[in-house]
């Protein structure tokens, strides 16, 4: 399985007082079989670290390494395992669907007779085979959108990268495109997910790294990261009010439930153990963890970001 | 609402740094290439230009040329009496300016015998040796001796000597009608530079007769492929630097760079691009080529022809090597542009410098291994066109063919990798205007 590793990675554009810090000491690391969410602010590197794992870049300092072996080296061999869809996206308005496909295919390294028999499920898949003979122009954003996927995944790519993969499509598309993504997990495939789209980040990505202003500011298991930046948070079904007790910071009445918000470094036990001591009794209890977008909002949205808060 | 639109389509376009580079920059950059030029020209024409300012020697069998030395002193009697009586004199010089054309001044030397002039042509101190034999006025014939023929060399001489001759027969009282004839006739055919039959020293130091016809086709066919290697990259160009513009404003530049190096991408569309404006030019071969080709060929054997595949094929390499130095160059910075009108701007900085050689063609001609000739074969930037002109005279020795073709080889080589470093930082810009500075900049720190 492919495997991917980003170690002390920085990258600058411009010299002097023009300099741009793009990317900063950025670490991380993906392997085959898992999706990785490349989050953060518009700024924030996300498409440099990718055009870097391209080569469109090189890094100034640190090393890029794929299975092992440094990027550089195996590039050739790896663009023919890449499937790319960047942010903004752009097709030969002039030329026919077919055409861009066969070009496409030449240049993933397939024969005229694979590139055709690759692209047929997928043009039926993607409902573009009626559209094969016409020219791009005449696709609508939705459709251009899935004939950009369907070219990236023309080749059975062993990692695919897609920068806001889910833009300009209907619900319907974003389910396509999720199972998409899902399958490849599945047979093994690296994903990587550039996207603002946190519930599709939440329904889809195992790790995330969260970026801002060049540096990593979180990284690490979705789950994990959600935990560690939820104030600990408890929703329960109780008559009497759960005031009073030490480890309770506030209180929220939310409908017939109230959601109990703990003190810093008290834990589900301790309002358990403070319950249990006070003879109160409850009918529910659910432990709540923040969203990735609130913490994604809460993140970037800081003035002053810290490397030292990540979760590792 | 058509002004408003083309009101502020005009405020956009001249706010463009740009259009501003190019407004402003392009005229200093094409003065100082004429300056350049001008300055070549002047400071080193009397020994890297030889044969630009000729000077001739005239040995006159028939004497003609002595009455037609009378004009300047019967054009100034004319001056004078008009001025001081009012009166008209119909001098011949007068007649002569009137009825044919202008009188050149004449600043050749005469000399008594041809062996005379002989010495001071091996001495230097003259170019040519124009000859009128005795029978000038039955044959019309001229004899011109050079140390070595070239292209643009003694063109001029023989015209000038042979306009005195038909004023000198005008001078003389009680023309024949065949004299009338040569003067008039010199007014309807011009003095044709076959009349002229040209020598040059040969083998043992002995003058051999030149067959110019000759020698300016064996010139004609590789300076040829030099006007089509400008040719060619004029009208393609546009199409190299739109193509890049194009796959840029559509954005499809940042998929390709994820299948593709930068510099297989670069070279790809170079090449590719070389090979449709070979394929133009065998087209446009295939449909204008077979009359001259049929011509030269049935004709060579009675003209002398002499091809010279060596020569055409070493042209059609710098051809090539040009095309694609120069297409490189033009692909890295047309990729610098926000759009297609922008590039093309950009573009106009690589399109000039192959031109400067055919402004110099008399030059590169006329000494194919001077000074001038040899900086602008071995630099880069002028080195395809100058050297298929200077190729074209057959005077080129290997070693500097060779070196020229090195050094065009290794620029190449730079061209592509400077390029591709552009390509790669210019084709994922956006909305940044350039200027040589920033560029340099860029270049130096991605």
């Amino acid at each position: 399985m492919t495997r991917i590793e980003f170690q002390g990675v920085s990258k600058s554009f411009g010299g002097g007082a023009s300099r741009i810090d793009a990317v900063r000491d950025v670490s991380f690391e993906a392997t085959g079989g898992e999706t990785l969410g490349i989050l953060g602010p518009n700024g924030a590197g996300k498409t440099t670290i990718i055009r870097m794992l391209l080569d469109v870049f090189r890094p100034d300092a640190g090393e890029i390494r794929v299975d092992g072996g440094l990027n550089g080296n195996r590039l050739d061999t790896f663009r023919r395992r890449v499937a790319y869809l960047p942010e903004e996206r752009g097709l030969y308005q002039k030329r026919k669907i077919s055409d861009v496909i066969e070009y496409t295919g030449a240049l993933r390294g397939l024969s005229r007779a694979e590139t055709r028999d690759r692209a047929t499920p997928l043009l039926e898949r993607f409902e573009l085979a009626a559209y094969a003979r016409k020219k791009v122009a005449t696709l609508s954003k939705g459709m251009s959108q899935k004939l950009q996927i369907l070219l990236s995944v023309l080749h059975d790519p062993d990692v695919l990268i897609f920068d806001e993969p889910f833009s300009g499509l209907d619900p319907v598309n974003v389910r396509l495109v999720r199972r998409l993504v899902l399958e490849h997990r599945e047979r093994g495939k690296l994903v990587c997910l550039c996207t603002h789209m946190m519930s599709e980040v939440q329904a889809l990505c195992d790790r995330v790294m969260m970026m801002h202003r060049g540096s990593r500011v979180l990284y690490g298991p979705l789950q994990e990261i959600r935990r560690a930046h939820t104030d600990y948070q408890v929703t329960v079904d109780i008559d009497a009010a759960p005031e009073g007790l030490a480890c309770v910071d506030r209180v929220e009445r939310v409908e017939n439930s109230k959601n109990v918000y703990l003190k810093e470094g008290r834990t589900l036990s301790d309002f358990l153990r403070e319950m249990a001591m006070a003879g109160r009794t409850m009918r529910h209890m659910s432990e709540g963890l923040r969203s990735i977008e609130d913490v994604f909002v809460s993140v970037a949205g800081a003035s002053r970001v810290s490397v030292s808060g990540e979760a590792k | 609402m058509t002004r408003i639109v083309a009101w502020y389509e005009f405020l956009f376009t001249v706010k463009r740094p740009a259009y501003l580079i190019v407004t402003f920059g392009l005229p200093v950059f094409i003065g100082m290439y004429i300056g350049f030029i001008m300055l070549v020209s002047l400071g080193t024409a009397s020994y890297v230009v030889e044969g630009l300012s000729t000077k001739v020697g005239v040995v006159d069998e028939t004497g003609l040329l002595e009455h037609a030395k009378r004009y300047e002193a019967d054009l100034e009697e004319d001056k004078r009496r008009r001025n001081e009586k009012g009166t008209e004199i119909e001098s011949a010089a007068r007649r002569f300016e009137e009825m044919f054309e202008k009188i050149a001044p004449d600043d050749s030397r005469t000399f008594a015998t041809l062996d005379a002039a002989r010495e001071a042509l091996d001495s230097g101190d003259i170019d040519v040796i124009i000859h009128v034999p005795i029978n000038h006025v039955e044959t019309e014939a001229i004899d011109c001796f050079v140390r070595k023929w070239k292209l643009f060399g003694a063109i001029a001489a023989p015209q000038r000597v042979r306009q005195r001759l038909r004023l000198g027969l005008l001078q003389r009282a009680g023309l024949s009608d065949a004299e009338m004839a040569i003067i008039r006739g010199g007014d309807e055919d011009g003095a044709s530079l076959g009349a002229v039959t040209l020598y040059e020293l040969g083998a043992g130091d002995q003058f051999v007769e030149v067959n110019q016809i000759q020698r300016i086709l064996g010139f004609a066919v590789p300076a040829g492929i030099a006007g089509l290697l400008i040719f060619a990259l004029m009208l393609n160009a546009g199409f190299l630097v739109a193509g890049v513009a194009e796959e840029k404003e559509n954005k499809v530049i940042e998929v390709l760079l994820s299948m593709v190096r930068v510099d297989q991408l670069l070279m790809g569309k170079v090449l590719g691009l070389s090979g449709a404006a070979l394929l133009q030019l065998f087209v446009w071969a295939a449909m204008a080529g077979p009359i001259p080709l049929i011509v030269a060929w049935a004709g060579s054997e009675a003209i002398g022809f002499e091809w010279r595949p060596g020569v055409i094929l070493i042209s059609a390499i710098f051809f090539m090597l040009g095309f694609v130095f120069y297409g490189a160059l033009l692909v890295g910075l047309g990729s610098l542009g926000n759009n297609t009108k922008e590039s093309q701007q950009y573009s106009m900085y690589i399109m000039l410098p192959p031109i400067v050689p055919i402004l110099m063609v008399v030059a590169l001609v006329n000494a194919p291994n001077g000074l001038l000739s040899r900086a602008l074969g071995w630099f880069p930037l002028f080195s395809a066109p100058t050297m298929m002109i200077r190729l074209a005279t057959g005077e080129v020795p290997i070693w500097d063919i060779l070196l020229s073709a090195v050094i065009l080889i290794a620029s190449t080589w730079a061209a592509v990798r400077v390029s591709a470093r552009l390509f790669r930082i210019g084709a994922l810009m956006r909305g940044q205007s350039m200027n040589p500075i920033r560029i340099a900049r860029l270049l130096f720190h991605s």
